[in-house]
């Protein structure tokens, strides 16, 4: 399949589901009882008021009015005012928000992709060894652990005993460094698991015996053949990666007081700021997608057996 | 004349075969994974931890552990120790409004009576410490855990009904109902699902089970367990697709075999070797994010304890001046040795299970 049309239909398929979880999350929110905006207010309220910022927050009208008048504003990515954060409109705050959350996701990545490979090619390479299984105990704790719980202990040592860390706060490298280990490090035990077995699976093929056979160096052998047989289930995972770090971003967020994304969605679903939630939960629904396709996308460079479906 | 001879003579080595077949008995798949299983050591110990812990927890209101409720303020970040912390009363889970006795289902409230009669206002120090409102920590944690581990079961219970049931159906009927129904999947994997029970969380506390006449922790169960199926009918109709063309299928349809019998006694059985390994590693990921919600606030809420909750209040107390170690230390111990003895049993069942590894040893 041509990388046009693969896209294309990559595309329809988005549509649908942004549709869908439009749809759903829609009715649902019409389904709880109550007035969102009279939550809001102590007291009785003007009515006239009351209908002014009914049309301001785009409740006004029947229930198919209001759900056309949605639709249309996700079709021209315009998710509508926030209901808590005043002045202050759903596509601002994601914009505000994102860039950092971001960083920390990347820096949390590379953290798990330098960690896991490194891990896994080790403990590859010295099979049964005792820095194999020390190291395939640690990843089996990395991947059953919460990250809150990793990062509890690791403030713990490093920020409060040994004081290497800022504890909390955003707006320098050093606020990135530990976060973003403790956001990477399950990724980085999966990582790590993934590649042990792909390597492991490639050394065990009749053109390793061959390669060594005529002479290659183990060097040759290992960077040559087995490390990049090793990294394909890497790059498939890498999609679960991404959508991982983002939800796990939730946590780390609250917990360093990063003003992230993470922390005005939790925030909003917490104050029952349904636009800015709802807006949320389509732009992450996006988000999500498009990494998926980008790493399909990559397999295929990577592996040309693999065709695009 | 030849034939019939022929034939008794077939009968009576049928005769003789099925003699030996009742002398000789096979070794059964399962009781060949058991056996296999009971090899994996760190697997075996994981099932006992498991056990013994689900026992306590669950035994937790007829031993003599402090209200988990109660606080005494004079007794706030009290570092662990042996002394009593104050006289144990029934009243303590009425009064407070954390635990309230009429909230507590019949059995808890039964075992509490009769822990009352036994040991009388005895109760157990505060070995674990107490939390920022002087409540005993450890039978903080060890109510959390019986709101953590029960999740865990009914919420994967839910998916495992749910899952096998739309993928023994998918599977079974095939064609364009299987495409329709696998297409559904698809779109719902690609919903990053988190973020939609963040979302749906929030409507339920707003509902406060009002519309859905479920009150929350049943919502909160279910909303869980409705997340974790897709996997479950995916590898279930893969399965029963399998299966569905193997020859001892078409041998017992040959034979006249009812569509119940079929599925009954030919289809579950193998299907649910893999079910089971599933279900395992199901209840950590299920454990985990409950962890994650109620820790976030949009799980558990107050009147209950969860591991996740006590984990964030651990959290929270951190400060720079003073660590109240045994505050983060202990919740975060009591999830994360469960969560690692889950995935020992779940990677040792799987490995016990696993008809290739049968193959290699």
């Amino acid at each position: 399949m041509n990388l046009g049309f693969f896209l294309l239909k990559r595309f329809g398929w988005l549509l649908i589901t942004l549709w869908v979880v439009f749809t759903v999350s829609f009715f649902l929110m019409r389904a709880v009882p109550g007035d969102p905006l009279a939550k809001d207010k102590e007291g009785q309220m003007n009515e006239a008021i009351r209908e002014k910022m009914r049309e301001h927050y785009g409740l006004g009208g029947s229930q198919f009015e209001q759900y056309a008048r949605g639709l249309w504003g996700v079709v021209t990515l315009n998710l509508g005012p926030s209901l808590k954060h005043k002045d202050y409109t759903v596509n601002q705050i994601i914009a505000q928000g994102l860039p950092r959350s971001l960083a920390l996701g990347t820096v949390a990545l590379i953290f798990a992709l330098v960690l896991g490979l490194t891990a896994g090619m080790v403990s590859a390479v010295r099979r049964g060894g005792f820095l194999d299984t020390s190291l395939m105990m640690l990843a089996t704790i990395g991947i059953a652990l919460p990250n809150f719980v990793i990062a509890s202990v690791l403030i713990l040592v490093l920020v409060f005993w040994l004081g290497l860390f800022p504890a909390a706060g955003w707006g320098g490298y050093q606020f990135v460094i530990l976060p973003a280990f403790c956001l990477g490090a399950p990724f980085a035990a999966y990582i790590a698991r993934l590649t042990r077995s792909g390597m492991l699976d490639i050394l065990s093929q009749d053109y390793i015996r061959t390669a060594r056979a005529k002479g290659l160096s183990e060097f040759k052998v290992i960077w040559g053949h087995a490390f990049k047989g090793g990294l394909l289930p890497v790059l498939s995972f890498l999609g679960p990666a991404i959508a991982g770090i983002l939800t796990g971003s939730l946590v780390i967020e609250k917990i360093f007081a990063i003003p992230g994304l993470g922390t005005y969605f939790v925030q909003s679903a917490l104050n029952r700021d349904y636009f800015l939630s709802m807006g949320c939960v389509l732009f992450y629904t996006t988000l999500v997608y498009c990494m998926n396709v980008i790493v399909d996308i990559g397999y295929t460079l990577i592996d040309p057996r693999v065709e695009l479906e | 004349m030849v034939a019939r001879k022929s034939a008794d003579w077939s009968e009576a080595e049928l005769e003789h075969l099925l003699e030996e077949a009742k002398r000789v008995r096979g070794n059964s798949l399962w009781k060949d994974a058991i056996k296999r299983f009971r090899k994996i050591r760190v697997a075996v110990l994981a099932f006992w931890a498991l056990a013994a812990l689900s026992l306590l927890c669950f035994f937790t209101p007829m031993l003599p552990f402090a209200p988990p409720a109660r606080v005494l303020l004079q007794h706030q970040y009290q570092p662990p120790s042996f002394g009593q912390l104050d006289q144990w009363k029934i009243d303590d889970y009425g009064k407070t409004e954390a635990i309230r006795a009429e909230r507590l289902s019949w059995l808890p409230r039964a075992m509490l009576s009769v822990r009352g009669v036994v040991f009388g206002s005895y109760e157990f120090g505060p070995w674990m410490g107490t939390d920022n409102m002087g409540r005993c920590l450890m039978s903080r944690i060890l109510w959390g855990g019986r709101i953590s581990l029960m999740v865990g079961l009914i919420a994967t219970l839910v998916s495992l009904v749910v899952g096998v049931l739309y993928g023994a159906v998918s599977g079974y009927m095939g064609g364009w109902v299987d495409n329709l129904m696998m297409r559904l999947v698809d779109v719902m994997y690609s919903i990053p699902f988190i973020f939609v029970v963040i979302f749906l969380m929030m409507l339920i506390k707003d509902a406060g089970g009002g519309p859905f006449g479920i009150d929350r922790l049943t919502a909160f169960f279910l909303v869980l367990g409705l997340i974790y199926w897709l996997t479950m009918a995916r590898v279930v109709r893969g399965q029963v697709l399998s299966l569905k063309k193997k020859e001892f299928i078409e041998a017992a349809q040959s034979m006249g075999a009812s569509v119940g019998r079929i599925v009954l006694k030919h289809l579950v059985p193998n299907v649910f070797s893999i079910i089971l390994v599933y279900l395992t590693l199901t209840i950590p990921r299920v454990i985990l994010f409950e962890a994650f919600l109620s820790f976030l606030g949009l799980g558990v809420e107050a009147p209950d304890v969860s591991w996740g909750m006590l984990a964030a209040d651990g959290i929270g107390a951190l400060t720079p001046l003073r660590s109240f170690w045994w505050f983060v230390l202990f919740p975060s111990l009591a999830l994360g040795l469960t969560l690692l003895s889950l995935n020992f049993v779940g990677d040792g069942l799987r490995d016990a299970l696993d008809p290739r590894l049968k193959d290699a040893q």
